[in-house]
């Protein structure tokens, strides 16, 4: 598949100075997205998963840094952009939808005020009459029924699901290149997540913009994306289509994910097995691969150094495990 | 697994010290060298991990030692300077900061070529003069010196030099003006042994040295310093007497409240807000009004050490008291009542719960040591307002009663020659506002050290 | 099936919460609305339901940790409720034998206490024979038993994960050696790599000492994984009860069968495949909750019928109950 490339990170660190020392909590990642592509990342809390979505937002607060690598949107490298270049790019190329609707929308303005602002705030010359127009568009577009009356209406009044809704409508409403999903249906019912994921798979084939989907639900990713990014204390471990992630795992921790989650289709009961130990203490990770410590395959050069980042299958499946510079080795040996 | 060793291979320059690798590497780890990476950090407690938050903030720490030096200035200061809050010494009215007054320039002059001095406006109060036909006496190196004075003479010096052929000699009140050492007329004396219990015998302190007014005298001469030093002790204790009443009003008070719920706790905070709702000035106002009176007389009856403790800071710092435990409690009462309903709430307490334990336990384990923290906070927050508040009425002329001082009333008598003597206010203004600002900053320090979340 | 013993029963249990709104007007949040189940001694019963549902006060009010507001509930064959005769039997003997595990590790552990002093606690209501190093023994005993050990006693909760926080949440429900354990959500704080760990130690456990589990959660594999039956609640209301592999393969209310079929699989193929029933619209609010079948305002089968009357609760097949009209 040609496709132009929207989104490139590359080495990608950012560490939070805390009093208790330095946190890294995104320790040189990289990966390109698509035009049209819906990214997954998926990974426990900590994992620095957020952390890599606000930062190509611009959003990161204190204490946290980009202290390495580069990201470039369209060829352009945001991160050096000044603060008014980056409220531009904000909202109007790239926008963000959050895990909480609620602290996000201001309670003392309607529905309608806020997704006017949204997008008068970019279009200075747009008038008051098109922005409601296009206001009452978005929110038919994200399934609000009666919008007209809706727009009058105050956060408070809208119930959980539909607050996600009007987010969503105020991220889309400039129409930007790019949506950050950061675990927007992780405080909803598993009923209403279910809405809100088939309305942003619909919302994405008809708009064609690319998504990154921030997510710890395994499940969730497997429903609407397109690649994932798995990650781990900083790291991206593994990287693949969606069917390489699933149905072909190369990376231990991956795998074991998979292996440890209960499904709703499993047909008799069979025993979970877990991923022993517990999660890094990113102000002391361990030297060598983070994960190597909890891995059932960990060998003495995983405690060393940290793996690095191969190609382990066809369109751009790669794996940062040592256990694949182990079997290229055997490979030479052999011949 | 998928391999696909084709593109292994065209990988291999990208892994750094790849032919360096040996099979020991790829040797599985055993589960020590497993262990070892995963190193749990020291245990620490809550009151510890909040020492260290609160002396890893600079603003705090500075704040600390800002107070601790008004603190020793305050209740260390009075040993080391010759004066005394209350004591009047003639002559000495109205100085600068560092001035001196007409015998002490004398003395300052002198010092150096005598071995003592006495100066008459150096003794405070009445006896401000040398009386007449009265033998005075001094002992020296083992010897007694004595003259006997004819006539009173006031706001004289007396200046001793035992080496001198002419050991004793007098700068009368007239020669003072001249401010000069030849003015000093040899005085008659003798070294023989005197009898101290003779009649109109006394004996006199000989001084080294002048010791300077460095905040400058008041208009009845007394020190600044040492009556600005004595305001500060009276303010700080104000301050932590006051907070501490409210602590223990308010915390019972709301912890009730927040502990009976309900229609107890209803009526309870109704009436909260009724004290709440009232104008505390005009409370104290009244108090003082009312209470004046009666104290006074309790007062002058009841002679034990507690009453005349009292009687010295006067019947308004008393009713400042009264005020704090009248009104000011209810604050607290709020903050420990949040709390302890807040408290009841959490699955801690519900898991006590569920496993049988007895509500008595469940507050003294669970409730109490958890509110310690906001206690805490608020108390230590309570302290700069309640010398502000003790200033402030001092400042009106309803705090402590003269001679004692505190530094509102230090401030409110600058305040009457203000235009001539602009550093009287000066003095205890830069005292109280630093004193005010530096326990709430080291309030605030506590809070974010016992508090992390609320600083987010 | 075999006779099996009943552990405990509950029969039309409500719990009704009062919310001043105004100075004078008291309304109630219907928050458990006539509930009836029996659970069998040995078996793990799943509850499964929204936010808001009630699945937890159920719990709790069956510990009576908040008080019922009427209907009966029956412990190995003692009334520690009912509402009618206002039987109120004093709960200490039977904390020893029900205990809870709850959702949110660190705000069920007093942050002031060491994990000895919180997994100690229950010991020295229950136990007060236990003195010093007995005690001690006993303690580390627990924390080994959660796969904790006896270095970790003197530890302050805030110094653990989720997943070690939890686990000494189980070691102080275990500390009196209940039968019956009500996990409230145990699970749904924690990381989902530590999920498993934790789920797999409650599985020993009950094997290993024969408990008897609730097993609250929202997230229906999970309770599939675990439980030998599942019962279904939907805004206060117990929608539908059966033996888990029949209620996952078979559901019979529309309610189960949206839920189920609005979970994500992990699995991209088999998910996007799949015929979703996606629900239309919100949870009414259980202050007012809607007259009829409380369900008809999102069911894709209502009828008028639904609106007026309640369905019954009925029997459809052996164990396998359900209440709604279409059946």
């Amino acid at each position: 598949m040609e496709s132009n490339k929207l989104l490139e990170i590359k080495d990608l660190k950012v560490s939070f100075y805390t009093p208790a020392g330095e946190v890294k909590a995104v320790d040189g990642i990289s990966y390109d997205l698509n035009e049209h592509e819906v990214m997954g990342i998926v990974g426990e809390s900590g994992s620095g998963k957020s952390v890599e979505a606000y930062s190509i937002i611009g959003l990161l607060q204190d204490p946290g840094k980009v202290i390495g690598g580069s990201i470039r949107f369209d060829g352009e490298d945001i991160l050096s952009y000044t603060p008014d270049q980056m409220r531009q790019f904000r909202g109007n190329k790239v926008s963000m939808i959050f895990q909480n609707p609620m602290t996000c929308l201001n309670p003392v303005y309607t529905i309608g005020d806020q997704l006017m602002e949204a997008l008068t705030c970019h279009n200075k010359n747009v008038s008051k009459k098109e922005a409601w127009d296009r206001a009452v568009e978005m929110l038919e577009l994200v399934g609000i029924n009666n919008a007209e009356n809706r727009m009058k209406q105050y956060p408070h009044e809208f119930s959980g699901g539909m607050r996600q809704r009007a987010m969503i409508a105020m991220a889309l409403i400039c129409s930007p290149k790019l949506l950050i999903a950061d675990e927007p249906t992780t405080a909803l019912d598993v009923t209403i997540q279910a809405q809100i994921l088939e309305l942003m798979k619909d919302i994405q084939k008809k708009t064609g913009m690319a998504i990154v989907f921030i997510t710890h639900n395994l499940g969730v990713v497997a429903e609407v994306c397109d690649r994932v990014s798995v990650m781990y204390a900083g790291h991206i471990v593994e990287q693949g289509s969606v069917g390489d992630i699933f149905y072909r795992p190369a990376h231990p921790y991956t795998k074991g994910l998979l292996r440890s989650m209960p499904r709703v289709d499993e047909l008799e009961h069979e025993r979970l097995i877990p991923i022993e130990g517990t999660p890094v203490d990113l102000l002391d990770p361990p030297a060598g691969c983070a994960f190597g410590p909890r891995c059932e395959h960990c060998m003495k050069v995983c405690l060393k150094k940290a793996p690095p980042t191969l190609e382990v299958g066809d369109d751009g499946h790669t794996s940062a495990c040592w256990l694949y510079v182990k079997e290229m080795k055997e490979v030479r040996q052999d011949g | 697994m998928k391999k696909n060793f084709n593109l292994f291979q065209l990988n291999v320059d990208r892994i750094p010290g790849f032919d360096a690798l040996g099979p020991d590497d790829f040797a599985p780890a055993t589960a020590e060298e497993r262990e070892a990476m995963v190193e749990s950090r020291a245990s620490v407690s809550y009151w510890r991990d909040a020492a260290r938050r609160f002396k890893a903030n600079k603003v705090s720490m500075a704040a600390l030692a800002l107070f601790l030096l008004i603190f020793l200035f305050s209740y260390l200061g009075p040993l080391f300077i010759p004066y005394n809050y209350s004591d009047q010494y003639r002559g000495s009215g109205k100085l600068g900061p560092g001035e001196y007054s007409k015998s002490e320039q004398i003395i300052k002059k002198a010092e150096g070529t005598c071995d003592g001095f006495f100066a008459t406006s150096l003794i405070p109060g009445s006896l401000t003069n040398l009386g007449r036909n009265t033998t005075y006496y001094f002992k020296y190196g083992g010897t007694t010196y004595s003259f006997y004075n004819e006539s009173a003479v006031s706001n004289a010096v007396l200046l001793f030099n035992a080496s001198s052929l002419t050991p004793l000699s007098l700068i009368t009140e007239a020669d003072l003006d001249a401010g000069s050492l030849d003015k000093a007329a040899p005085l008659e004396y003798s070294t023989g042994a005197v009898d101290p219990s003779a009649p109109n015998t006394q004996e006199l302190k000989l001084i080294k040295r002048v010791f300077p007014h460095v905040f400058g005298t008041d208009s009845s001469g007394r020190d600044l310093m040492a009556r600005t030093m004595y305001g500060g002790r009276v303010s700080i204790a104000v301050g932590i007497i006051a907070a501490l009443i409210v602590l223990i009003i308010g915390s019972v008070y709301g912890s009730v409240s927040g502990l009976a719920g309900g229609r107890v706790d209803f009526v309870m905070m109704r009436i909260v807000d009724i004290i709440y709702s009232v104008p505390d000035v005009l409370i104290v106002l009244l108090l003082q009004v009312v209470l004046k009176a009666p104290l006074q007389a309790w007062l002058d009856a009841s002679a034990t050490d507690f009453a005349r403790l009292m009687s010295n800071l006067g019947v308004g710092i008393i009713s400042i008291f009264i005020t704090f435990a009248a009104l000011y409690w209810v604050g607290m009462s709020r903050i420990v009542r949040g709390q302890v309903l807040q408290l009841k709430e959490q699955e801690f307490v519900t898991a006590a719960n569920a496993l049988g334990v007895p509500g008595r336990r469940i507050v003294k384990r669970h409730l109490l040591p958890n509110c310690v923290g906001q206690l805490i906070i608020a108390t230590c927050l309570q302290i700069p307002s309640a010398i502000f508040l003790e200033s402030f009425l001092s400042f009106l002329g309803l705090g402590v009663s003269i001679p004692m001082t505190s530094l509102g009333s230090l401030c409110s008598d600058a305040l009457d020659t203000i235009t001539l003597y602009p550093y009287r206010l000066l003095f205890p203004g830069i005292i109280l506002t630093l004193l005010v600002l530096s326990l709430n900053l080291v309030g605030d320090g506590i809070r974010d050290a016992l508090d992390p979340r609320l600083k987010k | 099936m075999a006779e099996r013993k009943v552990l405990l029963e509950v029969q039309h249990l409500r719990k009704y919460f009062p919310i001043k709104n105004g100075m004078f007007r008291t309304e109630y949040v219907q928050a458990v609305e006539d509930v009836t189940f029996s659970l069998y001694a040995g078996e793990t019963l799943g509850i499964v339901g929204e936010s808001g549902c009630g699945k937890s006060t159920l719990g709790r009010s069956i510990l009576r940790l908040h008080e019922p507001t009427s209907g009966k509930v029956i412990y190995d064959g003692t009334v520690i409720y009912d509402g009618e005769k206002k039987t109120q039997i004093p709960m200490l003997p039977y904390r020893k034998k029900m205990q809870i595990i709850f959702q949110d590790p660190s705000a069920s552990l007093d942050p002031r206490m060491t994990v000895g002093e919180i997994v100690g606690e229950a010991l020295s209501v229950h136990r007060p024979d236990l003195k010093g190093k007995a005690y001690r023994a006993r303690i580390n005993e627990l924390l080994e038993t959660v796969g904790l050990n006896s270095e970790h006693s003197n530890r302050f909760p805030h110094e653990f994960s989720g997943g070690q926080q939890q686990r000494v949440g189980i070691a102080r429900a275990l500390a009196v050696e209940p039968e019956f354990i009500v996990c409230d959500e145990p699970i749904s704080a924690l990381d989902v790599s530590i999920q498993s760990q934790v789920v797999n130690m409650l599985e020993d456990l009950q094997k290993e000492r024969s408990l008897t589990y609730l097993f609250i959660a929202h997230d229906i594999s999970v309770v599939r994984h675990i439980s030998n039956r599942i019962g279904v609640m939907y805004l206060g209301q117990m929608v539908e009860l059966a033996e888990s592999y029949e209620l996952c393969s078979a559901p019979l209310h529309p309610y189960t069968q949206s839920l189920l079929s609005a979970v994500p699989l992990p699995d991209p193929d088999k998910t996007r495949a799949r015929k979703r029933t996606i629900l239309e619209g919100d949870v009414p609010s259980p202050l007012h909750p809607p007259a009829g079948c409380r369900f008809h305002t999102r069911c894709p089968y209502a009828t008028e019928e639904c609106a007026k009357s309640a369905p019954e609760w009925k029997e459809h097949s052996p164990g396998h109950f359900a209440s709604c009209h279409k059946l």
